[in-house]
Protein backbone atom coordinates (compact mmCIF):
# COMPACT_ATOMS: atom_id res chain seq x y z
CA UNK A 1 0.00 0.00 0.00
CA UNK A 2 2.70 2.39 0.91
CA UNK A 3 4.79 1.59 -2.75
CA UNK A 4 1.31 2.15 -4.38
CA UNK A 5 1.09 5.94 -2.55
CA UNK A 6 4.81 7.27 -3.43
CA UNK A 7 4.21 5.82 -7.56
CA UNK A 8 0.64 7.30 -7.56
CA UNK A 9 1.81 10.83 -7.28
CA UNK A 10 4.21 11.58 -10.23
CA UNK A 11 1.22 9.93 -12.57
CA UNK A 12 -1.66 12.33 -10.76
CA UNK A 13 1.49 15.20 -11.27
CA UNK A 14 1.63 13.91 -15.29
CA UNK A 15 -2.25 13.76 -15.46
CA UNK A 16 -2.32 17.41 -14.51
CA UNK A 17 0.39 18.89 -16.24
CA UNK A 18 -0.71 16.75 -19.58
CA UNK A 19 -4.28 18.29 -18.98
CA UNK A 20 -2.78 21.67 -18.37
CA UNK A 21 -1.55 21.35 -21.56
CA UNK A 22 -4.67 20.39 -23.18
CA UNK A 23 -6.40 22.94 -22.17
CA UNK A 24 -3.79 25.49 -22.66
CA UNK A 25 -4.18 23.75 -26.76
CA UNK A 26 -7.61 23.81 -26.49
CA UNK A 27 -7.65 27.71 -25.72
CA UNK A 28 -4.77 28.57 -28.61
CA UNK A 29 -6.93 26.58 -30.98
CA UNK A 30 -10.30 28.19 -30.26
CA UNK A 31 -8.36 31.43 -29.91
CA UNK A 32 -6.72 31.23 -33.08
CA UNK A 33 -9.94 30.29 -35.08
CA UNK A 34 -11.76 33.13 -33.52
CA UNK A 35 -9.28 35.61 -35.16
CA UNK A 36 -9.33 34.08 -38.40
CA UNK A 37 -12.93 34.32 -38.70
CA UNK A 38 -12.22 38.02 -37.62
CA UNK A 39 -9.81 38.92 -40.07
CA UNK A 40 -11.59 37.03 -42.72
CA UNK A 41 -14.86 39.31 -41.81
CA UNK A 42 -12.82 42.23 -41.86
CA UNK A 43 -11.02 41.56 -45.50
CA UNK A 44 -14.26 40.90 -46.82
CA UNK A 45 -15.90 43.90 -45.61
CA UNK A 46 -12.93 46.22 -46.34
CA UNK A 47 -12.72 44.95 -49.89
CA UNK A 48 -16.56 45.49 -50.37
CA UNK A 49 -16.50 48.73 -48.76
CA UNK A 50 -13.48 50.02 -50.80
CA UNK A 51 -14.52 49.68 -54.56
CA UNK A 52 -18.19 50.62 -53.40
CA UNK A 53 -16.94 53.63 -51.63
CA UNK A 54 -14.43 55.02 -54.43
CA UNK A 55 -17.18 54.74 -56.59
CA UNK A 56 -20.04 56.89 -54.18
CA UNK A 57 -17.54 58.91 -53.64
CA UNK A 58 -16.44 59.94 -57.40
CA UNK A 59 -19.82 59.65 -57.88
CA UNK A 60 -20.95 62.03 -55.45
CA UNK A 61 -17.67 64.48 -57.05
CA UNK A 62 -19.12 64.39 -60.20
CA UNK A 63 -22.91 64.85 -59.38
CA UNK A 64 -23.37 68.19 -61.27
CA UNK A 65 -25.22 68.45 -64.36
CA UNK A 66 -24.14 66.28 -67.35
CA UNK A 67 -21.32 65.14 -65.28
CA UNK A 68 -22.16 61.44 -65.26
CA UNK A 69 -21.81 59.70 -68.55
CA UNK A 70 -21.62 56.17 -69.87
CA UNK A 71 -19.26 55.28 -72.45
CA UNK A 72 -17.66 52.64 -73.92
CA UNK A 73 -13.84 51.40 -72.08
CA UNK A 74 -11.04 48.93 -73.81
CA UNK A 75 -12.89 46.07 -72.37
CA UNK A 76 -16.33 46.68 -71.35
CA UNK A 77 -18.04 49.72 -69.97
CA UNK A 78 -16.92 52.67 -68.64
CA UNK A 79 -17.82 55.38 -66.26
CA UNK A 80 -17.12 58.45 -67.37
CA UNK A 81 -17.03 61.17 -65.01
CA UNK A 82 -16.69 65.02 -66.61
CA UNK A 83 -15.75 68.37 -65.05
CA UNK A 84 -15.10 71.82 -66.74
CA UNK A 85 -11.94 73.83 -65.65
CA UNK A 86 -11.25 77.18 -67.34
CA UNK A 87 -13.14 76.18 -70.03
CA UNK A 88 -11.49 72.62 -70.75
CA UNK A 89 -13.77 69.25 -70.37
CA UNK A 90 -11.48 67.23 -68.54
CA UNK A 91 -12.60 63.38 -67.28
CA UNK A 92 -12.36 60.93 -65.19
CA UNK A 93 -12.40 57.63 -66.83
CA UNK A 94 -13.27 54.36 -64.37
CA UNK A 95 -13.38 51.11 -66.39
CA UNK A 96 -12.09 47.63 -66.23
CA UNK A 97 -9.08 46.52 -67.84
CA UNK A 98 -7.39 43.23 -67.19
CA UNK A 99 -9.33 42.30 -64.13
CA UNK A 100 -8.70 45.79 -62.88
CA UNK A 101 -10.67 48.39 -61.65
CA UNK A 102 -8.81 51.57 -63.54
CA UNK A 103 -9.12 55.04 -62.85
CA UNK A 104 -7.73 56.87 -66.04
CA UNK A 105 -7.81 60.91 -65.98
CA UNK A 106 -7.88 62.24 -69.53
CA UNK A 107 -9.20 65.32 -71.43
CA UNK A 108 -12.09 65.24 -73.23
CA UNK A 109 -12.27 63.29 -76.71
CA UNK A 110 -9.16 61.60 -76.53
CA UNK A 111 -9.09 57.98 -76.81
CA UNK A 112 -8.88 55.39 -73.51
CA UNK A 113 -4.95 54.82 -72.43
CA UNK A 114 -5.33 51.82 -70.09
CA UNK A 115 -1.27 52.15 -69.73
CA UNK A 116 -1.62 55.39 -68.16
CA UNK A 117 -4.44 54.51 -65.91
CA UNK A 118 -4.06 54.01 -62.12
CA UNK A 119 -5.50 50.85 -60.47
CA UNK A 120 -8.03 51.28 -57.93
CA UNK A 121 -9.25 47.36 -57.04
CA UNK A 122 -8.91 44.07 -58.18
CA UNK A 123 -12.27 43.33 -60.24
CA UNK A 124 -14.08 41.36 -63.12
CA UNK A 125 -16.81 43.38 -63.40
CA UNK A 126 -18.22 46.68 -64.01
CA UNK A 127 -21.39 46.72 -65.11
CA UNK A 128 -23.61 50.21 -65.10
CA UNK A 129 -26.87 50.58 -66.19
CA UNK A 130 -29.48 53.80 -66.47
CA UNK A 131 -32.27 53.06 -64.93
CA UNK A 132 -33.60 56.27 -65.07
CA UNK A 133 -32.78 60.12 -65.94
CA UNK A 134 -32.30 60.53 -61.89
CA UNK A 135 -30.96 56.69 -60.95
CA UNK A 136 -27.92 54.34 -61.61
CA UNK A 137 -27.37 50.76 -60.86
CA UNK A 138 -24.41 49.50 -60.57
CA UNK A 139 -22.89 45.80 -60.61
CA UNK A 140 -19.25 44.98 -59.36
CA UNK A 141 -17.87 42.09 -57.96
CA UNK A 142 -18.42 42.99 -54.74
CA UNK A 143 -22.32 43.48 -55.30
CA UNK A 144 -24.97 46.11 -56.53
CA UNK A 145 -25.07 49.36 -55.62
CA UNK A 146 -27.37 52.01 -56.38
CA UNK A 147 -26.73 55.91 -57.67
CA UNK A 148 -29.31 58.44 -57.63
CA UNK A 149 -27.50 61.94 -58.42
CA UNK A 150 -29.01 64.69 -56.36
CA UNK A 151 -28.40 67.15 -59.75
CA UNK A 152 -30.94 65.29 -61.29
CA UNK A 153 -33.46 67.39 -59.64
CA UNK A 154 -35.08 64.30 -57.46
CA UNK A 155 -37.43 61.74 -58.21
CA UNK A 156 -38.79 62.09 -61.80
CA UNK B 1 2.56 13.64 10.32
CA UNK B 2 5.54 14.83 7.82
CA UNK B 3 3.90 12.75 5.32
CA UNK B 4 0.90 14.31 5.73
CA UNK B 5 1.19 17.75 5.91
CA UNK B 6 3.15 17.38 3.13
CA UNK B 7 -0.10 15.55 1.19
CA UNK B 8 -2.42 18.08 2.96
CA UNK B 9 -0.13 21.36 1.16
CA UNK B 10 0.30 19.11 -2.10
CA UNK B 11 -3.29 18.90 -2.54
CA UNK B 12 -3.95 22.70 -1.54
CA UNK B 13 -1.32 23.89 -4.22
CA UNK B 14 -3.61 20.97 -6.84
CA UNK B 15 -6.51 23.07 -5.87
CA UNK B 16 -5.50 26.21 -6.07
CA UNK B 17 -4.23 25.79 -9.59
CA UNK B 18 -6.95 24.36 -11.05
CA UNK B 19 -8.75 27.08 -9.79
CA UNK B 20 -6.88 29.82 -11.38
CA UNK B 21 -6.72 27.73 -14.33
CA UNK B 22 -10.79 27.29 -14.48
CA UNK B 23 -10.85 30.96 -13.67
CA UNK B 24 -8.10 31.42 -16.54
CA UNK B 25 -10.35 29.66 -18.73
CA UNK B 26 -13.65 31.06 -18.23
CA UNK B 27 -12.36 34.54 -18.96
CA UNK B 28 -10.65 33.88 -21.74
CA UNK B 29 -14.18 32.06 -23.18
CA UNK B 30 -15.77 35.01 -22.42
CA UNK B 31 -13.35 37.21 -24.09
CA UNK B 32 -13.52 34.76 -27.52
CA UNK B 33 -17.08 34.48 -27.36
CA UNK B 34 -17.30 38.39 -27.12
CA UNK B 35 -14.92 38.63 -30.01
CA UNK B 36 -16.76 36.25 -32.16
CA UNK B 37 -20.42 37.62 -31.34
CA UNK B 38 -18.54 41.37 -32.67
CA UNK B 39 -17.30 39.94 -35.64
CA UNK B 40 -20.98 38.42 -36.72
CA UNK B 41 -22.32 41.93 -35.58
CA UNK B 42 -19.40 43.66 -37.81
CA UNK B 43 -20.75 40.77 -40.80
CA UNK B 44 -24.13 41.61 -40.40
CA UNK B 45 -23.94 45.73 -40.17
CA UNK B 46 -21.29 45.36 -43.53
CA UNK B 47 -24.35 43.44 -45.71
CA UNK B 48 -27.47 45.32 -43.93
CA UNK B 49 -25.36 49.00 -44.34
CA UNK B 50 -25.30 48.71 -48.08
CA UNK B 51 -28.82 47.31 -48.35
CA UNK B 52 -29.90 50.52 -46.60
CA UNK B 53 -27.95 53.00 -48.75
CA UNK B 54 -29.27 51.20 -51.57
CA UNK B 55 -32.86 51.85 -50.84
CA UNK B 56 -32.41 55.03 -49.69
CA UNK B 57 -30.96 56.16 -53.20
CA UNK B 58 -34.15 54.19 -54.82
CA UNK B 59 -36.17 56.20 -52.61
CA UNK B 60 -34.74 59.63 -53.34
CA UNK B 61 -35.18 58.52 -57.00
CA UNK B 62 -38.95 56.93 -56.81
CA UNK B 63 -41.49 58.69 -55.66
CA UNK B 64 -43.88 55.89 -56.18
CA UNK B 65 -43.70 52.80 -53.68
CA UNK B 66 -44.86 50.36 -56.26
CA UNK B 67 -41.46 51.19 -58.31
CA UNK B 68 -39.55 51.37 -55.03
CA UNK B 69 -40.69 48.12 -53.97
CA UNK B 70 -40.06 46.96 -57.93
CA UNK B 71 -35.90 48.26 -57.84
CA UNK B 72 -35.23 46.97 -54.82
CA UNK B 73 -36.00 43.01 -55.48
CA UNK B 74 -38.27 40.88 -57.76
CA UNK B 75 -39.92 39.36 -54.72
CA UNK B 76 -40.28 42.61 -52.33
CA UNK B 77 -43.70 43.29 -51.06
CA UNK B 78 -45.94 46.37 -50.65
CA UNK B 79 -47.65 46.37 -47.73
CA UNK B 80 -51.34 47.18 -47.21
CA UNK B 81 -49.88 50.21 -44.51
CA UNK B 82 -48.06 51.62 -47.71
CA UNK B 83 -44.59 50.31 -46.34
CA UNK B 84 -42.34 48.09 -48.12
CA UNK B 85 -40.42 44.70 -47.44
CA UNK B 86 -37.65 43.21 -49.42
CA UNK B 87 -35.73 39.80 -48.39
CA UNK B 88 -32.37 39.19 -48.56
CA UNK B 89 -30.15 36.58 -47.56
CA UNK B 90 -27.31 35.98 -45.62
CA UNK B 91 -25.22 37.34 -47.94
CA UNK B 92 -27.08 40.76 -49.09
CA UNK B 93 -29.14 38.90 -52.68
CA UNK B 94 -32.53 39.40 -53.22
CA UNK B 95 -34.17 36.37 -52.25
CA UNK B 96 -37.61 34.88 -51.18
CA UNK B 97 -39.69 35.37 -47.66
CA UNK B 98 -39.27 31.66 -46.99
CA UNK B 99 -35.13 31.93 -47.52
CA UNK B 100 -34.57 35.42 -45.89
CA UNK B 101 -32.34 35.96 -43.50
CA UNK B 102 -32.17 39.72 -43.34
CA UNK B 103 -35.44 41.37 -43.89
CA UNK B 104 -35.37 45.12 -45.06
CA UNK B 105 -38.51 47.46 -44.18
CA UNK B 106 -39.42 50.83 -45.18
CA UNK B 107 -42.24 52.98 -44.03
CA UNK B 108 -42.79 56.20 -45.44
CA UNK B 109 -44.15 59.47 -43.36
CA UNK B 110 -45.69 62.32 -45.37
CA UNK B 111 -45.43 65.86 -44.23
CA UNK B 112 -46.18 69.35 -45.45
CA UNK B 113 -43.29 69.65 -48.04
CA UNK B 114 -41.20 66.62 -47.70
CA UNK B 115 -41.39 62.55 -47.42
CA UNK B 116 -39.73 60.84 -44.34
CA UNK B 117 -38.63 57.44 -45.31
CA UNK B 118 -37.22 54.84 -42.13
CA UNK B 119 -35.22 51.99 -43.35
CA UNK B 120 -34.73 49.55 -41.11
CA UNK B 121 -32.98 46.27 -41.73
CA UNK B 122 -33.80 42.95 -38.91
CA UNK B 123 -32.45 39.71 -38.82
CA UNK B 124 -35.80 37.23 -36.90
CA UNK B 125 -37.41 40.82 -36.10
CA UNK B 126 -33.78 42.19 -34.59
CA UNK B 127 -32.81 45.58 -35.32
CA UNK B 128 -29.82 45.52 -36.98
CA UNK B 129 -29.35 48.94 -38.48
CA UNK B 130 -32.06 52.16 -38.97
CA UNK B 131 -31.35 54.42 -41.33
CA UNK B 132 -33.69 57.45 -41.47
CA UNK B 133 -33.68 59.46 -44.99
CA UNK B 134 -36.08 62.64 -46.13
CA UNK B 135 -36.75 64.22 -49.66
CA UNK B 136 -38.76 67.61 -50.66
CA UNK B 137 -41.88 66.91 -52.91
CA UNK B 138 -43.33 68.80 -55.61
CA UNK B 139 -47.05 69.04 -54.77
CA UNK B 140 -47.63 71.70 -57.34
Amino acid sequence: MKWKTKNSKPYFSMALFALLILATLALVLVGSRVYQLLVQGQNINSNGRAVHAYLYSQLRGADHTDGIILGKGPQGQALILQENIDGAVYETRIYIYENQLVEEYATQNTPFNPQRAQVVAQAEQLDIEKIKNNLFKINTDEGMLYFAPRSAGGAA
Amino acid sequence: MIKTKKNTAFYIEIISLLLLMLFGISVLVQVFGKAQQMGNDAKALSVTVPLARNAAEVFSACDDTELISEMLSETSQKLQSGAVVAFYDINGLPTTLQQAYYTLEMNFTEKEFTVAAQIKLMHNLIEIYTLDTEKYINRS
